[in-house]
């Protein structure tokens, strides 16, 4: 058996395992889009809630104020968005090495390209922000908030295309383009205009989020 | 050719890789650890009595497991790697 037989079997392999990758990832993001559209009407309901039955409901009163004003809502959606990325978190390392026995090149390391530097710097940004946001508190605080968690979720769909990247994948779905603008008009007019257009993100990562899965499940 | 290559037609060359389906399975569970029997069904795109084939082979080579767990929807068969196959 002659090795470049080996090496077109080993070919046809890894495109059998591209497609499944993608698919798994595809499901992923449809999930991940699914959750976090829900925490804006979540919110936004229970917000709702407090304000306008809060003498009725005087038992339950202080657990929705708890659950309103403390970062618990926010840990259970940053809990299950980092078990979904952490699903993903091999598929990755096998596309690279899949890549570099396909061009027979070992990978070189560049310290300033290299994902670690990335995720380093996000963390670091991310913490300061949120520091900064504590620090400074008020009306300034929360729009430093806003601007935090717009930074996350674009670091997260960037870390998604660079899978794509890695998964030979060329061609955006509508969905991609429907959940970065709805995060852009969301974030950006619910911070500057009207916070009912941070409706406009929940509305398009839910629709992003059923058709992914509607199409990959 | 790096040595790692070499390396890898190597394993390629044994018996249990004779089919690109195979190495292609082994690749998968290696980035997702474990997939439903459905699901791989789905997307290679290949009989059913070949797919089982498939994984019968890996699994006599302890490279995989198969076993069958109920979920609240429908009983499903899920195939796992191994530490064995993983190592590869």
């Amino acid at each position: 058996m002659s090795d470049f037989n080996s090496l077109q079997r080993f070919i046809e392999g890894s495109e059998m395992a591209r497609r499944v990758y993608l698919r798994q990832v595809r499901r992923i993001i449809g999930l991940f889009y699914l959750l976090i559209s829900t925490y804006v009407p979540l919110m936004f309901g229970l917000t709702l809630i407090y304000l306008n039955f809060h003498t009725s409901l005087t038992i339950i009163d202080p657990v929705i104020q708890i659950i309103i004003y403390s970062p618990l809502v926010y840990s259970i959606y940053i809990i299950f968005s980092s078990i979904l990325l952490f699903k993903l978190r091999k598929i990755p390392s096998v596309m690279k090495k899949i890549r570099e026995i396909k061009s027979n090149k070992p990978r070189t390391s560049k310290i300033f390209y290299s994902s670690y530097f990335y995720y380093f710097l996000s963390i670091g940004i991310i913490s300061s922000l949120g520091l900064y946001a504590l620090l400074v508190g008020g009306e300034v605080g929360e729009v430093v908030e806003i601007v935090e968690n717009f930074l996350i979720l674009l670091l997260i769909i960037k870390y998604f295309y660079y899978l794509f990247s890695l998964l030979e994948v060329d061609k955006w779905d509508k969905e991609d383009y429907i959940a970065l603008i709805g995060a852009i008009i969301g974030f950006i007019g619910g911070t500057v205009f009207n916070s009912y257009l941070f409706f406009v993100f929940s509305i398009s990562w839910m629709y992003a989020g059923l058709s992914l899965l509607r199409k990959n499940w | 050719m790096t040595g790692e290559l070499k390396e890898i037609i190597e394993i390629i060359k044994s018996p249990v890789f004779t089919s690109s389906v195979r190495i292609g399975i082994l690749l998968i569970l290696l980035g997702v650890d474990k997939i439903t029997f459905t699901e791989l069904l789905k997307s290679l795109d290949i009989p059913k009595s070949s797919l089982y084939y498939h994984l019968k082979i890996l699994e006599e080579n302890e490279l995989i497991i198969i076993r069958d767990v109920i979920t609240i929807t429908r009983p499903r068969t899920i195939i796992q790697i191994t530490p064995k196959g993983n190592s590869l």
